[in-house]
């Protein structure tokens, strides 16, 4: 009986794992462009719930994480002693805090909510461009960023919000909208483009199931090294 | 609403012609006092004073409160919700949109974002981080915002946009005791709030430029049923029904008072 079950289940696995091959190519173009660095499954705190009884999972809230664009480093706020360490520096780009790790900020010195604030990132700002991440190719000028009004990435609650993604209460499911890249003025002075794509693991393009396992951060970022403006990312 | 006529007309046709013959003697009684749909003007002894609203409904649909429903439109001169079908009009001061209704917004016709676009109106809001018996000055005019639903959820909550007028407790642990019962509950921050962790929240007040080009500010005291203080707040109190205070002063004006 067991054993049956087992085989029953690796044959539901790889016809699923046919399936999504088969799918994938023609529907879902890549994200990768050659140019762009493409983070994928990223796991935020998938230890932590918002309910009792979760498996495995402690009902807490979610730890913050940082994320470091240069080289791709995750950096952790657990403790007392993780905040005074990082948070004030600009040794990060941008912080996903809150729950399931949703809400993203760019590390910034001045707003009061901001990981970074009181710390050395006195200069960034966030500027969100109703356009598709392969058609943004300038970062907007900077009095644009100066007077942005945009001081988190996260839920967006009506069309006119600046957030990266809906979060339908009653599905308890989260989904990103498209057209929303985010231009940055990063801690360093860099401008970069930044797009959200999806919290669930594996990226699917529409979840159903309110347990798919998540948060798991698939996102993509360009950062034009040279200081300047150009934030094309179409290669030929 | 349509629940209700669906209900009447459905048990009983003896009912319904009796309930139709109570609608035109009400009717009739209230034409003896006709007002061909007046554009109300401000009266004058609305301004410099304290007023309160308590328990102003809106339609609730906890299945499904992520669904985008048409704004409830106020005015703050009749103290009175607003039919939609005059959001165009200037007859309203502040717009309830977005997700439980909670997202506040003013009224200007010249702004596409807004449910007044198209009319003439030419308000705005914007909300200070400062309690309300302390706001005197009215904020430059370059300071309101003019689109609709933008002051709900603050940052120093879950789902936090901005800076807004309530702190959504998503865990129950920001303000909460942990407890079921506690969590996902909207803290309305018309007084401070000192969260768990010791941080004080300030007091929030939003400033309302109206249509016309008066000034309110507007202390938001809950959303809640019948409960007007935190300890009262549970996740399953009945809500959305807005209890807030305000005051008014004419176009003009550069400080906020109360007159005798």
């Amino acid at each position: 009986m067991n054993l049956f079950r087992t085989n029953l289940n690796k044959l539901v696995l790889l016809s699923v794992l046919a399936v999504s091959c088969g799918k994938d190519d023609p529907v879902r173009p890549s994200l990768e462009d050659r140019k762009s660095t493409v983070i994928y499954d990223l796991p935020g705190d998938t230890e932590a719930s918002m309910a009792d009884g979760v498996d495995g999972k402690d009902r807490r809230d979610f730890y913050t994480f940082l994320f470091r664009f240069r080289d791709k480093r995750q950096i952790w706020i657990r403790t007392k002693a993780d905040s005074s360490r990082w948070l004030k520096t600009t040794d990060w780009d941008i912080a996903f805090t809150g729950p399931y790790n949703s809400e993203v900020y760019v590390n910034n010195a001045h707003y009061s909510y901001n990981p970074g604030y009181g710390g050395e990132a006195t200069g960034t700002a966030v500027v969100l461009l109703h356009q598709a991440y392969e058609s943004v190719i300038e970062a907007p000028d900077d009095a644009t960023f100066d007077q942005s009004d945009v001081t988190k990435i996260g839920w967006a609650s009506s069309a006119g919000s600046n957030g990266w993604f809906n979060y339908s209460l009653n599905t308890h499911i989260m989904q990103a909208l498209p057209n929303r890249t985010y231009a940055v003025r990063l801690p360093d002075g860099k401008y970069a483009k930044l797009q959200l794509i999806n919290a669930y693991k594996g990226n699917p393009p529409a979840v159903t199931d309110m347990n798919w396992p998540a948060p798991y951060y698939t996102f993509r970022y360009f950062v034009q090294q040279d200081g300047g403006k150009n934030l094309s990312t179409i290669t030929k | 609403m349509n629940m209700k006529y669906t209900y009447f007309s459905s048990t009983s046709t003896l009912l319904a012609v009796f309930l139709m013959g109570t609608l035109v003697l009400t009717s009739c009684s209230k034409s003896d006092d006709p007002q061909p749909d007046p554009d109300l003007e401000p009266g004058t002894d609305v301004y410099y004073k304290l007023h309160r609203i308590e328990n102003f409904a809106v339609e609730t649909d906890d299945e499904n409160p992520t669904q985008a429903k048409s704004a409830v439109l106020f005015s703050l001169f009749t103290k009175e919700e607003v039919p939609s079908s005059h959001a165009k009009t200037t007859r309203w001061d502040i717009s309830f949109n977005g997700l439980y209704n909670s997202f506040l917004g003013g009224n200007n016709g010249s702004n596409s974002n807004n449910v007044a676009y198209g009319g003439a109106g030419k308000g705005g809001v914007v909300i200070l981080e400062k309690e309300f018996d302390d706001v005197k000055e009215i904020p430059a005019d370059g300071q309101f915002n003019a689109k609709s639903g933008i002051i709900g959820t603050d940052d120093a909550g879950a789902f936090g946009e901005g800076i807004g007028w309530y702190l959504y407790d998503f865990g129950g642990t920001i303000l909460g005791d942990g407890t079921e019962q506690k969590e996902h509950v909207a803290y309305a921050l018309g007084s401070p709030l000192t969260t768990n962790a010791g941080t004080v929240i300030p007091a929030r007040t939003i400033i309302v430029k109206t249509p016309k080009g008066d000034y309110a500010k507007i202390k938001m005291i809950s959303c809640y049923k019948d409960a007007f203080i935190p300890d009262a707040w549970f996740k399953d109190t009945p809500h959305m029904f807005f209890t807030f205070e305000y005051v008014i002063v004419p176009a003009g004006s550069t400080q906020f008072e109360i007159k005798p």
